[in-house]
């Protein structure tokens, strides 16, 4: 029961997180996450019984276990950021490519539809008001 | 009909033909394109071969992306162009590996002319499909019922490449996805736009060499992810 309704509120953290991926405190938050897990790392590396204690406070097992489940979750978040922040990139690459390659094909050949020979036909009305 | 009428009715058409290393077939496809419409942009996306020659020598404008960036945003880059001619009314989307028919092209443009609808979809399954395996029949029937299912639009072909769009469509069409999921995002602007569109049967003549260049079946998998994270978290300029 309690996994079920901390796995929902996790796929909504990610969601909603990934929504508003542009939002400064978010992103500052991330950081300090991730600044936090690796204390905890040093932690669990050099003091292995506090993190079963602590494990055991919130009802999981072993300490390592904890650890494992805080990287779990950071490598999910993280994973899905740099995808997100990739695919912004690319939407913006695909931007400028367009933006160029029009420009050189008017470069090169004038604008599109002229230099045609033959007078322009009569236009009949765009039904969707164009 | 002689060529020269044939040639004024259509000065108002513009034909895309997005692609990426089609040198072998596209010289063929612009001639015979050409013979009926005045107006054809190849869009080479990235390509490093004669493609942008043979097209041209075929007697169309070339848009050239200087780095590959998919079948989508080539199209949306083909549809921009032709929206600079102000006399453009209607724009063609055309496959680069000679898989369509023109005729069908001119059947589909002669529709929008009667006024009654904003956008004209090729279909294979009401029309014939040439050389089709049965697996790709299936895969494509599942496409479109995901299509019906995620955008309400009842088609039977939700991944054909011949589609005629009239210019307001077009200009307010914006394909967003660079990818292969230009056919969802166009059934999405579709609803979205609640334009009045209808399918008609078109040829797909699959040979050789239109299967080796065609897309694996696997890609339904990355086009249905493209298409659900667009849809669920949209994108940044």
């Amino acid at each position: 029961m309690i996994e079920s309704i901390l796995v929902g509120l996790i796929l909504i953290a990610l969601v909603w997180g990934l929504r508003h991926r542009d939002d400064v405190g978010l992103r500052a938050g991330r950081r300090l996450a991730a600044l936090a897990l690796a204390g905890f790392a040093i932690v669990a590396v050099l003091a292995p019984a506090f993190t079963t204690r602590l494990a055991h406070l919130v009802g999981i097992g072993r300490g390592t276990d904890l650890l494992l489940y805080a990287l779990v979750m950071t490598f999910v978040f993280t994973t899905a950021g740099l995808y997100f922040r990739c695919r912004d990139i690319e939407r913006r690459l695909v931007e400028v490519t367009r933006a160029v390659a029009i420009r050189e094909a008017l470069a090169a050949g004038g604008p599109p539809g002229s230099g045609k020979p033959g007078p322009p036909s009569p236009r009949r009305p765009s039904p969707a008001g164009g | 009909m002689d060529r020269g009428s044939l040639s004024d009715t259509f000065s108002d058409t513009w034909v895309v033909v997005p692609a990426y290393r089609e040198e072998p077939v596209v010289g063929h496809v612009v001639a015979g394109l050409r013979k009926v419409f005045d107006n054809v942009v190849c869009v080479d996306d990235g390509s490093r071969d004669g493609y942008a020659a043979a097209a041209e020598a075929a007697g169309a404008r070339v848009v050239r992306h200087p780095v590959n960036l998919g079948q989508g945003a080539a199209l949306q880059t083909g549809i921009e162009f032709a929206l600079l001619d102000e006399g453009m009314r209607y724009v063609v989307t055309f496959d680069a590996d000679g898989q369509h028919r023109v005729a069908d092209a001119v059947r589909m443009v002669e529709l929008l002319r009667t006024g009654a609808y904003d956008v004209v979809l090729g279909s294979r399954f009401l029309g014939d499909a040439t050389g089709m395996s049965r697996g790709r029949r299936l895969l494509l029937r599942a496409a479109a019922l995901a299509t019906r299912v995620t955008a309400g639009i009842a088609v039977t072909d939700a991944h054909n490449g011949l589609r005629a769009l009239t210019r307001e469509f077009a200009r307010r069409l914006d394909i967003a996805i660079p990818g292969m999921a230009h056919a969802s995002e166009i059934t999405g602007a579709v609803r979205r736009l609640e334009a009045r569109w209808v399918e008609v049967p078109v040829t797909i003549d699959y040979t050789d060499y239109s299967r080796a260049k065609g897309q694996r079946s696997i890609n339904s998998v990355n086009i249905a992810f493209d298409v659900s994270v667009h849809q669920l978290f949209g994108s940044r300029r």
